[in-house]
């Protein structure tokens, strides 16, 4: 009876002091601040458009790009392979709707930098390690991927390199966005599979 | 006070469960706040502000320069700071940008700096702070056929 009493007794305390105090809420970061600020203040965590051009050309399946541009901008114009995921949704959501497989690479990218960078710090903050951003967005990818031109007489093999690798990203991103909504996904597709013929390799 | 000799133990384990709460709820060392709650305002830009709109600030304002660009600190009518990014979350800075009423407004030659440490510092739960961006407007898509948007690669 004693035992009982004391065991009572501390359970009802301990529920007024919960009801009456305000807890941390489970959605606020769980990762330091100061932890959270050397993770996003290392470039390791961005990727250039040409590194991302370079993913996407190669058919990297590690790589998951997310847009987080409204869903008429991205309809409109976006990148081969990427998802859709307005920043509105992106904050509003539980994340690990989108970022639970650690094996991806999740790479997010607006127009410019600051929605990306603000998932970013967002993402790593509530503990999603496998986050990045894609440097200048689509308009450093506008400027670099789609409307890069050689200039000068002599081209290095490592210049080539890149200026392949933009125009093969080029071509597949201006073939993906010039058809309709309904043959976007089936494309994907077949690209992956066109690019296996042409490559002549074996499965 | 037989009575409460009777309860030591359970006053002292509640005393104890209390303090603990007590230090987890006001902690500052960390991030208490409700994380979609403080992010709120970037979803529709009302933390950005324009160089027009700065001039309405009062003058209890104070600009952040975040890194080593080649920015006017005297531009405004208020006072000016640079910080580098890496020593924000200092004590003094803190301390610093908490005892300014007015806005905080934080500026980079890099969108992407500015746009980190709004997050991190909203988190931390700062009200106040807003972002200046760069020269171009951030998030508009520049016309693709645009001259000056040509890329070239020459001697990389």
């Amino acid at each position: 009876m004693e035992t009982r009493t004391k065991v009572t007794t501390i359970l009802i305390i301990l529920g007024i002091i919960l009801a009456v105090l305000p807890l941390t809420s489970h959605r606020s970061f769980i990762v330091t601040p100061e932890k959270v600020l050397t993770q996003v203040m290392d470039s390791q965590f961005e990727y250039s458009v040409d590194q991302v051009a370079k993913l996407i050309i190669n058919d990297d399946s590690t790589l998951q790009l997310i847009d987080l541009r409204s869903p008429e901008e991205f309809n409109k114009i976006s990148i081969p392979g990427s998802v859709n995921v307005p920043y509105k949704d992106f904050i509003n959501s539980d994340l690990y709707i989108y970022l639970n497989n650690s094996g991806l690479k999740n790479v997010f990218y607006s127009n410019g930098d600051l929605y990306s960078n603000y998932a970013l710090v967002y993402a790593r903050g509530l503990g999603y390690k496998n986050t990045f951003v894609m440097k200048g967005g689509l308009s450093e990818w506008y400027k670099t991927v789609l409307n890069s031109k050689f200039k000068g007489e002599r081209i290095s093999p490592r210049e080539n390199s890149i200026f392949e690798i933009r125009t093969k990203a080029a071509r597949l991103f201006n073939q993906f966005n010039s058809m309709p909504d309904s043959l976007k996904a089936s494309f994907m597709t077949s690209s992956k599979f066109s690019a296996r013929k042409l490559d002549g390799g074996c499965e | 006070m037989y009575r409460l000799k009777k309860f030591r133990s359970i006053i002292i384990l509640s005393l104890v469960f209390f303090l603990l709460i007590i230090y987890r709820s006001f902690s500052l060392s960390g991030f208490r706040y409700d994380a979609p709650k403080m992010a709120e305002r970037s979803i529709y830009g009302s933390n950005l502000i324009t160089e027009s709109g700065i001039n309405d600030l009062s003058d209890n304002s104070i600009l952040v320069v975040l890194d080593s660009s080649e920015y006017s600190l005297n531009k405004y009518g208020f006072q000016s700071i640079r910080i580098s990014p890496d020593s924000i979350l200092s004590r003094k800075n803190l301390k610093l940008l908490k005892s300014y009423k007015g806005s905080v407004i934080l500026t980079s030659s890099d969108n992407a700096i500015s746009a980190r440490i709004w997050m991190i510092l909203a988190q931390k739960g700062f009200r106040n702070i807003f972002i200046l961006p760069g020269k171009n407007n951030p998030e508009i898509l520049p016309d693709k056929t645009s001259a000056d948007s040509i890329s070239e690669i020459n001697n990389l």
